[in-house]
């Protein structure tokens, strides 16, 4: 634990270093940095200089060795401090910030080591620390595309991965509501309010009782799904992806005629990106289907088939509604088309995607580490 | 009337081509070198009877009750095992099944392959997020192998688009059509609602085993009373209780669900479900006293104590 003399004793360094006359320039150099770690803290500086030196392994180790308590203090002392938010730019920091943001790096690396093993509380307690290193680096109004904005995203990611989906959803909407325009942000928020309205309860909890309750949170998480994904769109048009979330939630919430005039919107657009135009003619053409307009439902799924041939929901779609109509010779076709033969290496469908999400998570965190090892 | 005796085997093997395709719709079929042609009424049920868990045989039209929409009908046939099939083999290769587990699976679909006859067919569609059809019907049992050898696990599981996409097969296939699912977990990324599936099984006359492995959950009185719960609400939330897909699927179409311990059993559990198949009847009528389009409940019973029957539950047309 970290003494209060410590903590006073880091504060005068503090205070010496930043408020002498002209001040020390941040910018000089690691040294000034070090003195923000009373001498008993100095250890735990070492590791967050073994991480930005990518010996990761060794960092985590060390982390694990400390109370979580000792360092929360220190990240008092160091809030308390005005001069701490003297940061530079987002993209060109000061040191001091790199150091924060390295330590939240660490934090995060090391709830992940934690995740893996199963220590989920002390999973949480690393993301916790993790949070407030990044958050002395916030800034006002906060940057597009900051390191804050995308620490949030791929962490949130990574909590998604390792903690699961409500683990996830947590941390999220705690996001939302410290970068409330933050569209990445807030469509994810989205996806995830849609995943877990939809995701399996156990049989045991099936009965009566059990059914209504389950709709009742379904309902809930629907509706913040939508809620989400309109304040994206609030903040930008552009946001086509928050859109088609927006269309799904209402569909699932048999909202159906705001979902039409959504997708509708979507599929008049020429300049949507090619996977959201799919979609957005795959979710018109099902609404469609179900209210018995076959063919327009038909032009809609072959229009999609012909934005990515290789799309497997398209193919699914019309191979269901040929059957239904009747042409089960035409399903048939539709269905072995790629009768033994193997798709583009690596194609998801983008329908998948919009399930599981892009997979973007790693790559995001690598940049994040990138960053902080410069 | 039974099917025994070697000149009644060959005519029924003919018709059987024909029934097997055309029982809910009916019309001409191409068969093995042939073109038939029955009724367009024609509606063909497959039943499995049992006594304390074993199949029962030699029974005759005369022991057969069948109600279509409550109204008694004329049973035209009753074929037995004399009829060729068509297995459908729909593989989960999902990311959870790499390693052993698919090594094994893919041994038991082997296994499975070179337990038909010279006159069954064979289909193989594998999932994962994405759905292949290995293997287009009808083909023969023997390229099976290699197309299993080419198979790798990866990624999320479409059961939905998998099952569907046997079920549009059908038009390919001959005989009666057996359709063996083996998923070890639950939808995760198909476009399809599960419903749509379940709407394409009451039109066609599929028989769908699945094949599970054991879960983790006890199987406790409330377990079963919930899944019992959990089967009834699934066709109002599909989602919440994915699990019951594949019993929900196997009960519509009068299959079965057969649960593996692991996946080392797999095999078993498959020569099972084809050794069963073949015990079941195929009973022909064509309904009268009824409208002909619509919903068809249908009511099979059987003379005899002790004897269950297990049949789809209707069809639509």
């Amino acid at each position: 634990m970290v003494s209060k003399t410590l903590q006073t004793r880091a504060l005068c360094v503090l205070a010496v270093l930043f408020l002498a006359p002209g001040g020390v320039h941040p910018r000089a150099g690691a040294t000034q940095i070090d003195l923000w770690f009373a001498p008993d803290l100095a250890a735990y500086r070492v590791l967050v200089d073994a991480y930005r030196e990518s010996r990761t392994r060794e960092a985590i180790d060390g982390v694990l060795a400390l109370e979580t308590e000792a360092i929360h203090e220190m990240v008092d002392a160091v809030r308390a401090l005005e001069d701490a938010r003297v940061t530079g730019t987002d993209r060109d920091p000061y040191p001091h910030e790199q150091v924060f943001r390295a330590a939240a790096m660490l934090h995060v690396d090391t709830a992940s080591a934690l995740w893996s093993i199963g220590r989920e509380t002390a999973a949480a307690a690393q993301m916790d620390l993790a949070t407030r290193w990044v958050d002395l680096g916030a800034r006002s109004p906060e940057p597009d595309g900051s390191f804050r904005r995308r620490w949030y995203l791929g962490v949130g990611l990574l909590v998604f991965d390792r903690g699961g989906w409500r683990a996830a959803l947590s941390f999220v909407d705690r996001a939302c509501e410290a970068l409330p325009d933050d569209v990445p942000l807030l469509t994810t928020a989205a996806w995830l309010h849609e995943q877990v309205a939809l995701a399996p309860v156990s049989p045991g909890d099936a009965g009566l009782a059990g059914l209504r309750e389950a709709q009742d949170v379904k309902r809930d998480d629907l509706r913040a799904a939508a809620r989400h994904a309109s304040a994206a769109l609030a903040v930008t048009a552009d946001a086509t992806e928050a859109a088609l979330r927006l269309a799904r939630a209402r569909t699932l919430l048999e909202e159906v005629d705001t979902a039409r005039e959504l997708l509708l919107g979507l599929v008049g657009r020429t300049d949507l990106p090619t996977p959201h135009a799919y979609l957005a003619r795959l979710m018109l053409g099902q609404l469609y289907a179900r209210a018995a307009e076959p063919a327009r439902a038909e032009r809609l799924f072959r229009e999609a088939g012909d934005l990515i041939p290789q799309g497997q929901a398209a193919r699914v779609a019309l191979g269901q509604l040929l059957d239904t109509m009747g042409d089960r010779r035409g399903a048939a076709g539709v269905l072995g088309l790629n009768a033994g033969a193997e798709r583009e290496s690596g194609f998801i469908d983008p329908w998948v995607d919009y399930l599981l999400g892009a997979g973007t998570g790693p790559s995001l965190r690598q940049g994040l580490r990138d960053e902080v090892r410069r | 009337m039974t099917g025994c005796g070697p000149a009644a085997r060959g005519r029924h093997r003919l018709l059987a081509a024909v029934l097997g395709l055309a029982s809910v719709w009916g019309f001409s079929v191409t068969g093995v070198g042939q073109t038939f042609r029955i009724s367009v009424d024609a509606v063909a049920v497959d039943v499995l009877v049992t006594r304390n868990g074993r199949p029962v045989l030699g029974l005759t039209a005369d022991d057969f009750t069948l109600l279509d929409n409550d109204v008694p009908q004329q049973i035209e046939s009753v074929l037995l095992e004399d009829v060729p099939i068509t297995l459908l083999l729909v593989l989960d290769t999902s990311g959870s099944v790499v390693g052993a587990p698919l090594a094994q699976l893919l041994m038991a679909a082997e296994a499975v392959a070179e337990a038909l006859r010279p006159d069954d067919r064979v289909g193989l569609v594998t999932f994962s997020h994405n759905v292949r059809v290995v293997v287009e019907p009808p083909s023969l049992p023997a390229s099976l192998p290699d197309a299993l050898r080419r198979v790798r696990a990866t990624g999320g599981t479409a059961l939905y688009d998998a099952t569907f996409a046997a079920f549009a097969l059908r038009e390919r296939t001959v005989g009666r059509t057996l359709m063996l699912v083996f998923s070890d977990g639950d939808d995760t990324t198909s476009w399809l609602d599960p419903r749509d599936v379940l709407n394409t099984a009451q039109r066609s006359d599929v028989v769908v085993y699945a094949v599970n492995l054991a879960g983790v959950a006890p199987d406790s009185w409330q377990e079963r009373q919930g899944r019992r719960s959990a089967r009834r609400w699934f066709a109002t939330e599909p989602h919440l209780f994915r699990g019951q897909y594949l019993p929900v699927l196997a009960e519509e179409t009068g299959g079965s669900v057969f649960v593996a311990q692991d996946t080392g059993r797999l095999r078993a559990a498959f020569a099972r479900v084809v050794d069963e198949f073949r015990r079941r009847y195929l009973l022909t009528y064509a309904p009268t006293g009824v409208e002909l389009s619509g919903w068809h409940e249908l009511d099979v019973r059987v003379e005899g104590r002790g004897r269950d029957v297990q049949a789809r539950r209707g069809y639509l047309r």
